[in-house]
């Protein structure tokens, strides 16, 4: 893998969109845990993982050494995502997470429903977490990071990584408690 | 002690990242496509080094013909009849091309009546 991603990236430089596709398929979780700490929905993330990913593509020149593309891909991701969020706060009056989505009945069957509610309800918490706590907990567990590959990521130390998993986990697990399930 | 929910439940399933990617690689595909990518391209490679010029020429009159719409097949019938009073007739206006063709037709054919 080390020696991998420089050899796609000089092969992507040339043209290569097949060198390129790999690159995406290998850095594409990354680059959506990232957005996804920075901006509040999925549906936001995905617009900036590929908004991001395609200004990698028109600037692959500018990634000065090769061997360190993730680190480079995850610095235009978070710009991207910082530029997103702040025309989002311009422009919508409204929160879009205060929007309720119409339910489309042909999408559940079974447990679908209550699957899509727990997964909402696990966004609107994490949304309650500070940004840092909600990269490293992204990175973490979406991504399998090491808490030295995040603080490596994130510029951070170690101890912060795993104070801020931590603290993320514990956040969680109070609102997910049997209690806090009752009174929501 | 409540376990913390699984987070995975909000990230990337594999259905998710193939969608994803294809979606990039779609718009990657579209901009290599594009009329000025293919120029910028030919530019570039095709042409020896030091003709700058030549390329750029080429490039705008490709993107002249690129640009400029196609000629309207009731205009080109006129042009082919040369026939003025089936312009008016269609509404089509021609071009100064075009006009030029039909007057040299219809000189080269004498007068009609």
């Amino acid at each position: 893998m080390t020696d991998r991603v420089p050899r796609l990236v000089e092969r992507a430089r040339r043209g290569d969109a097949g060198a390129f596709e790999q690159l995406v398929r290998l850095h594409v979780g990354v680059a959506f845990a990232v957005a996804r700490s920075v901006v509040p929905t999925r549906a936001d993330a995905e617009d900036v993982v590929q908004d991001a990913l395609l200004r990698a593509w028109d600037r692959l020149d500018q990634c000065r050494d090769p061997s360190r593309f993730k680190a480079w891909l995850v610095a235009i991701v978070r710009s991207v995502a910082l530029n997103h969020r702040s025309r989002e706060r311009r422009f919508a009056a409204v929160s879009l997470d205060a929007v309720p989505v119409p339910m489309d009945p042909s999408s559940d069957s079974g447990g679908g429903l209550a699957r899509r509610e727990a997964r909402e309800k696990l966004d609107r918490v994490v949304n309650e977490l500070n940004e840092a706590q909600r990269a490293v907990l992204l990175l973490h567990d979406l991504e399998g990071y090491s808490h030295a590959e995040i603080a490596s990521q994130l510029d951070i130390s170690n101890e912060m990584s795993r104070r801020y998993l931590s603290d993320a986990k514990r956040l969680l697990r109070a609102r997910f408690a049997p209690d806090e399930e009752d009174a929501t | 002690m409540t376990n913390p929910p699984d987070v995975s439940e909000i990230g990337l399933s594999p259905g998710d990242r193939e969608r994803l990617v294809a979606s990039v690689m779609q718009r990657i595909e579209a901009r290599r496509a594009s009329p000025a990518t293919v120029l910028a391209t030919v530019g570039t490679w095709a042409l020896p080094a030091g003709s700058l010029a030549a390329a750029a020429l080429v490039a705008g009159i490709v993107a002249i013909s690129v640009s400029r719409p196609p000629t309207p097949p009731v205009a080109a019938a006129a042009v082919a009849g040369g026939s003025f009073e089936q312009w008016v007739q269609t509404g089509q206006r021609p071009s100064a091309a075009e006009v030029m063709a039909v007057l040299v037709a219809e000189e080269a054919d004498g007068p009609q009546d």
